[in-house]
């Protein structure tokens, strides 16, 4: 929300207040009036005793826009929830929370993905360039340390926080100060948290190039390269082959074995089954399969030190990590706390100790 | 003299085992937020650092406003986060404002309640000073309300709670003012023991 003091003005206009009555009600000078209606913004007292002889609220003066500074937040839908204006909003207000460690990191130069085509046919060839880039050589689905690895060599910024219930998601993506930026809610089980990263991921790319999707249309094509990253065509293929021909019982326990044994949920991958008939029924297997798996807030905070999260944090978001370090004598604990995710579990002040030796070791 | 102040987290887990009533006497004028004794009790982050904190459990009283009063609390906070979402910069460093939700929290209070604020928090000491110097009672840091509550003889300084004070140096306290250290001494008669 931008200051707007030509209202000052106006309701001036309005109401038959003129600026001298106004600079004496709230005993400033009328040059100090002038100043707010020329752009600069009143102290807080200020700024409530305008309201107050106005009969507004202070944030009548400011204009509605949303800074363009934050990005809407985009998200990949959680089953069957749906993402409404006022969830992303919220997830906008969310964000901001970061906007003043951005403004003060420039991103520099960010990596970009050179692929022609943003169509769903072109889906498949973003797919490998990504896979081949996060160097994976084998055909296998890609895991969440590969995952990991994919968005920091690209430049995007990884914030874990635990959401809002409001916000109903595994994770959105912002554009912060030009900062591509993947929020991620801690509350998510590792086996659900790849393809809404990998999705996000695409949103990123698709960030540096000059928009020419609607929303739904990048939502199905960010979803498609998605799924064509984290279930190469081969991998289907030899599961489709596995369980061809086998009764259903046994098919679901093939499908199960091959989900357990990639880290992935089930649901994914029996989408992509060309021969599975029936591709309802996998939720109860996926319920089951979590309970093999931590989320990534559990990982996280394993050992709830303040040396081992700083450390896992490190491997999972170095970048992120970076620009709170240079941060540290900047801005309160709380803060940092706050930036960090701390709550319940660690000390801010010891977290930052760690941030410290960490910083002096490298 | 009636100085009523508004405590935040650092101050209470600093002056709580010197001086156990300071929630429960109105003598000591002290208050705080249901939003600090969330931080201090509902999370785990200060088990380690200050393992006592349980046995005070029944100390810590936060306060509970009428309707009215948090409209006004409602009213500075949407306030300040305006200020803060428009970058507001710091006068004494030339840094932008950055102020956690509880911070924020404790700034309105005290300006909706006329308290003054015991911190050791600086940037938000700094906001509020800054952006309602008119409003805003002062700031009092935990050694500066020691003293008053010492100079009043609300408590009686021996060795045992010169023991807890000397604590604030090795658990790595902020610093207090060197005003506040030598009001000390002269009520005392001994050498402020933390940093």
């Amino acid at each position: 929300m931008a200051w707007q003091g030509e209202k000052i003005r106006n309701l001036s206009n309005d109401k038959k207040i003129n600026l001298k009555t106004i600079a004496s009600t709230l005993k400033v000078s009328r040059q100090a009036v002038n100043d707010w209606i020329n752009g600069q913004i009143p102290k807080g007292q200020h700024l409530m005793r305008l309201s107050s002889l106005f009969e507004v609220t202070p944030a009548y003066f400011f204009s509605d826009d949303m800074p363009l500074s934050v990005s809407v937040p985009l998200h990949r839908k959680k089953g069957t929830t749906k993402i409404t204006e006022a969830t992303k909003q919220e997830a906008q207000q969310f964000a901001k929370e970061y906007e003043i460690l951005f403004k003060a990191n420039d991103p520099g130069l960010v990596p970009v993905l050179r692929v022609e085509g943003i169509e769903e046919r072109s889906a498949d060839s973003w797919a490998q360039k990504l896979r081949r880039l996060a160097g994976i050589e084998s055909g296998n689905p890609i895991d969440y340390d590969e995952t990991f690895d994919l968005l920091n060599k690209l430049g995007i910024v990884i914030i874990f926080r635990d959401f809002p219930t409001s916000i109903k998601s595994y994770a959105f993506y912002c554009k912060i100060h030009n900062h591509r930026v993947v929020f991620i809610n801690n509350s998510t089980n590792i086996l659900d948290l790849i393809f809404p990263l990998l999705h996000e991921t695409v949103h990123a790319l698709l960030d540096e190039r000059e928009r020419s999707l609607f929303e739904e249309e990048e939502e199905t094509f960010c979803d498609a390269v998605a799924n064509h990253m984290q279930f190469p065509p081969a991998y289907v293929k030899t599961v489709d082959r596995a369980i061809s021909g086998c009764a259903k019982p046994v098919q679901v326990n093939k499908i199960k074995d091959f989900s357990s044994e990639n880290g992935h949920a089930m649901y994914g991958l029996v989408k992509l089954l060309p021969k599975l008939d029936y591709k309802k029924g996998f939720a109860g297997g996926d319920q089951n399969l979590r309970k093999d798996y931590h989320t990534i807030g559990e990982i996280l905070f394993k050992e709830q030190e303040p040396l081992d999260y700083i450390k896992t944090l490190n491997t999972f978001t170095p970048h992120f990590l970076e620009m709170v370090t240079k941060q540290i004598d900047k801005v309160s604990e709380r803060r940092i706390g706050e930036w960090l995710n701390l709550e319940n579990i660690i000390d801010a002040r010891l977290a930052i100790d760690a941030l410290k030796a960490r910083s002096e070791g490298s | 003299m009636i100085m009523e102040v508004l405590c935040d987290t650092c101050s209470i887990l600093m002056l709580v085992r010197i001086t156990p009533q300071m929630f429960l006497n109105q003598d000591y004028q002290c208050y705080t937020i249901p939003e600090v004794h969330k931080e201090i009790y509902q999370t785990q982050k200060f088990k380690n650092k200050y393992p006592w904190r349980n046995d005070y459990k029944k100390n810590i009283k936060h306060l509970v406003f009428p309707a009215d009063k948090k409209l006004l609390i409602n009213e500075y906070l949407s306030t300040i986060n305006l200020l803060l979402e428009n970058h507001t910069i710091n006068e004494n460093n030339g840094e932008l404002f950055d102020l956690s939700y509880i911070d924020r929290v404790v700034i309105a209070t005290a300006l909706a309640c006329g308290y003054k604020i015991c911190s050791t928090d600086y940037p938000l000491l700094d906001f509020a000073e800054q952006q309602f110097p008119d409003d805003f009672q002062g700031e009092v840091l935990p050694l500066g309300l020691l003293n008053i509550w010492i100079g009043k003889k609300l408590i009686s300084w021996d060795k045992e709670l010169e023991n807890v004070l000397s604590e604030w140096k090795t658990q790595d306290e902020p610093s207090q003012t060197a005003k506040d250290k030598s009001t000390y001494r002269r009520l005392t008669g001994k050498k402020y023991p933390g940093s």
